[in-house]
Formats: C-alpha cells, sequence, structure tokens
C-alpha cells in the first residue's frame, strides 16, 4: 500500500515541477515595444507621420499661418481661447482647428499644440505659446513640427478673416526679432499627440 | 533496458525535471531572440531624412518671403543698393532664427547666400486699360526676359472686352498677351461673353478655358502660376516653364485692370518709354525689384549630414 502513496506522491512531484518550469519558462519572455497594446511603437510612428502630414496639409492649404496670427491683441490671447491664452479641449476655430479636431480630437487622441517663437535679446531665444492644450502628454506622444517665417508686413486675423493691423504694429505673442530687416521672426509650430 | 528499481525511480525523476526545465528556458530564449530582433528590424525611424527636407523647404519659403517683400516694398528709386541690403539683412536673420529654432531639437543648420538676381517690377495698381503710358494699345514691355508672378487682375463687367464664345472664336481684335521667343510664342487671349457672363481665356488654338463671373466682380488671371482665380488652366502651363521671351500686349485698349510682372532684366534694361515715372504715381511703371535669389544650405543631425543648394523665384509654377 505505501508503494501506491509513493507513486502517487512522485506523480504529483512531477507535474508540479512540470507546471513550474512551465510557468517560469512563459514568464521569461518579454513585452516588447511592438507588443499590441496601445502604446505600441507601431501607432507612435502613425501618429507622427499623421500629424506631419496635417501640419503639412495646412500650411499648403493656406490655413496655417491665419491660425498662427489669430491673435487677439486686446486680450492677450488667441481668441475666444480660455485656458492660459490657449484653446482647451479643442482647437481654435480656424480652418486649421477644424481639420485637428477632425484627424485627432474626434478620434480618441489628445492634442498639444504649441507656437515656438524667439525673443531677442542679447541671444536669441526660444519662448513658447500654447495654442491647444489638453494637458501634459503621456509617455507616448509623438510630435511633429513645421517652420515658418513672419515678415513686418504679415497682419493679424480674427474671425472675418486678415485685420488692417500689422503684427509689428500690435501686441502679438511673439515680439520682433529682427528689427533691422523685412522679417519679423522665424515660428516653428509643434503639434504633440498621444493617446488619450 | 535494465530494470528501473525504486531507488533509481526518484533520481529519474529529478533527472527528468531539470532536463525539461532547462528545455523550456531554453525555449524561452529563442522566442526571446526572435522577438528582439523583429523588433530592431520593423524599427525605421532613427535615419529619417525628414529634417532635411523640411529644413529645406523652411528655408525656400523664408526666402520667397524676403524676395516677395523687398520686391514690393524697398524699391529704391536710384540703385539696388538698398533691396539688396535688405535681402541680405532679412536673410541673415533667417540663418540665425532657423538655427537657434532647430538646435532645439539638436541640429545645427547654416546657410550661406550664394547669389541673387536684381530684376524688375512691372506694374499697373489702378483700374485702367491695358495701354502703355501714352496711350499705346500694341506695345512691349520688355524682351529677353523671364518673368515671375505675372498676375492680372481683369474687370469682366467693362465693356472694352471683345465679345467671343465657346466655340474657339476669340471676337474681334481682343486683348492680347504676346510670349514670343525666336520663333514661336503663345498667344494669350482674353474676351468675354456678356450674355452668360463668361470669361474666356485662350492660349493659342487650344479650346479657352472659361471662368464665370458676376457683376462687378474681378477675374484673377495667374499666367506664370497657370491658374484664374485659382482654378488651373492647362494650356498656360508652358508659359510657367518658358524663358527668354519678349513680352508684349495687343489691342491693350480692349481690357480694363491691373496687373503685375517682374522679370530678370535690370531696370536699366527694361525699355523707359512705355512707363510712367514711379515717383508720380500713374500707371504703369517700373521698379527696382529681386527676380531670384540662390542660397546653400546645411543641417546636420546625430546621423546625417545634408547639404544642398536650392534657387528660389516665386511665383514661378508654384514656387
Amino acid at each position: 500500500m505505501s508503494r501506491g502513496q509513493a507513486h502517487t506522491l512522485e506523480a504529483f512531484a512531477a507535474a508540479v515541477v512540470l507546471l513550474a518550469s512551465l510557468t517560469f519558462a512563459l514568464q521569461v519572455t518579454a513585452v516588447t515595444p511592438l507588443t499590441a497594446s496601445t502604446s505600441s511603437q507601431h501607432i507612435e510612428n502613425q501618429q507622427a507621420a499623421v500629424a506631419g502630414s496635417l501640419l503639412g496639409a495646412a500650411a499648403a492649404n493656406g490655413t496655417l499661418k491665419p491660425s498662427v496670427l489669430f491673435w487677439n491683441s486686446t486680450g492677450h490671447r488667441f481668441y475666444n481661447a480660455t485656458r492660459k491664452g490657449a484653446y482647451p479641449m479643442g482647437g481654435p476655430p480656424t480652418a486649421f482647428g477644424r481639420a485637428l479636431n477632425r484627424t485627432f480630437v474626434s478620434r480618441g487622441f489628445a492634442v498639444d499644440v504649441n507656437v515656438y517663437y524667439l525673443d531677442p535679446g542679447p541671444e536669441l531665444r526660444r519662448h513658447r505659446q500654447r495654442m491647444v492644450d489638453f494637458g501634459q502628454p503621456s509617455d507616448h506622444g509623438t510630435s511633429a513640427t513645421y517652420t515658418l517665417t513672419l515678415y513686418d508686413d504679415d497682419v493679424l486675423y480674427d474671425q472675418n478673416g486678415p485685420t488692417g493691423t500689422r503684427i509689428n504694429d500690435s501686441a502679438f505673442y511673439a515680439p520682433d526679432a529682427f528689427r533691422a530687416s523685412p522679417a519679423y521672426n522665424v515660428i516653428v509650430v509643434e503639434v504633440v499627440v498621444w493617446r488619450m | 533496458m535494465a530494470d528501473v528499481t525504486r531507488d533509481d525511480r526518484g533520481q529519474l525523476l529529478l533527472v527528468g525535471a531539470l532536463s525539461l526545465a532547462v528545455l523550456f528556458v531554453a525555449l524561452a530564449l529563442i522566442m526571446n531572440t526572435a522577438i528582439y530582433t523583429q523588433n530592431l528590424a520593423t524599427r525605421g525611424n532613427d535615419l529619417r531624412s525628414d529634417g532635411a527636407i523640411e529644413f529645406q523647404r523652411a528655408v525656400h519659403d523664408g526666402v520667397a518671403g524676403s524676395i516677395r517683400y523687398v520686391t514690393y516694398h524697398n524699391n529704391s528709386t536710384v540703385d539696388y543698393r538698398e533691396p539688396y541690403l535688405a535681402y541680405n539683412r532679412s536673410f541673415s536673420d533667417l540663418g540665425n532664427g532657423t538655427a537657434v529654432q532647430y538646435a532645439a531639437t539638436g541640429q545645427a543648420t547654416n546657410l550661406t547666400n550664394v547669389s541673387v538676381t536684381a530684376g524688375t517690377r512691372i506694374e499697373q495698381d489702378g483700374e485702367r486699360n491695358f495701354t502703355s503710358r501714352n496711350g499705346t494699345a500694341d506695345w512691349t514691355l520688355a524682351d529677353g526676359v523671364t518673368a515671375r508672378n505675372f498676375t492680372m487682375v481683369v474687370y469682366p463687367d467693362n465693356a472694352s472686352l471683345a465679345n467671343g464664345s465657346l466655340g474657339g472664336i476669340v471676337g474681334i481684335n481682343p486683348f492680347q498677351v504676346r510670349f514670343t521667343t525666336g520663333g514661336s510664342s503663345y498667344d494669350v487671349y482674353v474676351s468675354r461673353n456678356a450674355f452668360a457672363k463668361q470669361l474666356y481665356v485662350k492660349v493659342g488654338s487650344h479650346s479657352p478655358c472659361t471662368v464665370p463671373y458676376e457683376t462687378g466682380s474681378r477675374v484673377r488671371i495667374d499666367l506664370t502660376d497657370a491658374t484664374i482665380n485659382g482654378t488651373r488652366c492647362n494650356p498656360l502651363v508652358p508659359i510657367g516653364n518658358a524663358s527668354g521671351y519678349d513680352v508684349s500686349y495687343a489691342n491693350g485698349d480692349k481690357i480694363d485692370g491691373a496687373y503685375t510682372l517682374v522679370v530678370d532684366e535690370t531696370y536699366d534694361d527694361v525699355p523707359d518709354a512705355p512707363y510712367a515715372n514711379e515717383t508720380t504715381g500713374k500707371d504703369p511703371y517700373k521698379t527696382r525689384a529681386l527676380y531670384s535669389a540662390t542660397v546653400g544650405l546645411t543641417i546636420e543631425g546625430p546621423r546625417t549630414k545634408y547639404r544642398s543648394q536650392i534657387t528660389v523665384r516665386p511665383g514661378e509654377d508654384d514656387s
């Protein structure tokens, strides 16, 4: 009778050892950036490409510069912006903002749009003006940028189109970094995208 | 096989289990290696050239804007020093500005001013017919030039436009822009159908491009960009690509409106007689401007170094 118990015990021990080694082996495999999840590398690459294309298309259609110049100089903010001068939870009420909403916000992506301008001084320095503010990006955010140049004869835009106010005559967020030349400032528009 | 005794069975069990464990660990290692290799192989982003192409585009747009500004604002009545100076200042500021902005992303940029081509801007600002200063209807604007940004704003309501029709007939003595080079020429006829409220732009023997208009509206014909009111007119495309021609108007009294073009001849080489003096404020006039610029650009990142030289001619075939 003890021989049967010994056999059973042996079988149990074998099964436990087998199971433990199997579990150990499976737990050792890695979760990589390409593992299917909401934050895989492929999704990040795709977001970056779409953001870059959105900026390129907006510039080609001539809607990016009017959005950068959509500034209410009396209120020191973008028109109808509420959060630190930026738009919370959506793009500006311009053609570029509508394209931004259709491409990203309506599909569950959060977007930050930052406008970097130059500040004159003993050295040129970069400063940021937020245009769209959804908060702090997650660790898996990607960004795309577009560089454009403003000139002394550019005018501010409002809901009705171009106004008669030249940017070097107004309280625009970017100062005239190049006073002695026709160039006004060099602006970089950055779109940061992440999944909410 | 020898009989396995009770004592041996325990050892066999242990050995068997250990070897199985080693086998599973080895399999996990192989699977990890496969995943790692696949991960490395599908990474494609490190050596992107997007930064370099984007920088070239930004420089192209910046230089085009500088040329445009100088062409329309820095028109000296004396010599070319003021436009050159303004452009050079704008260009060096563009170089400093882009260097600071791109340094924030870890890329070093540099711009060099290779050359600038002087030109002349010929313009009629006010609404007037397209005759010369003295009222001559057939006259040459400039000869042996290449034009950029040749835009005409036409007032189609004006009764002076010849009455044409869609069938290819341009009407009697319609207004004509001629681009003559050697033996060949491009003739652009502008006429209208007042009843149907349509403007016809006919190039040579191609069928005309038609544009509907409303009373009081204006039609913008961009000859070098080959668009009419923003819509492409294909027969105009070869004009933007041509170079070294004589530009002349025929029947300039059969059209009303404004126009502007920039040619690559200096102010003194463009004929004086048809133009009013620019300080008098009369139309048409010519003034000093810049035609094009060639710039060298370099951008260096952690893994790529890109160097190129581009020529910028704003307004010539979408540039």
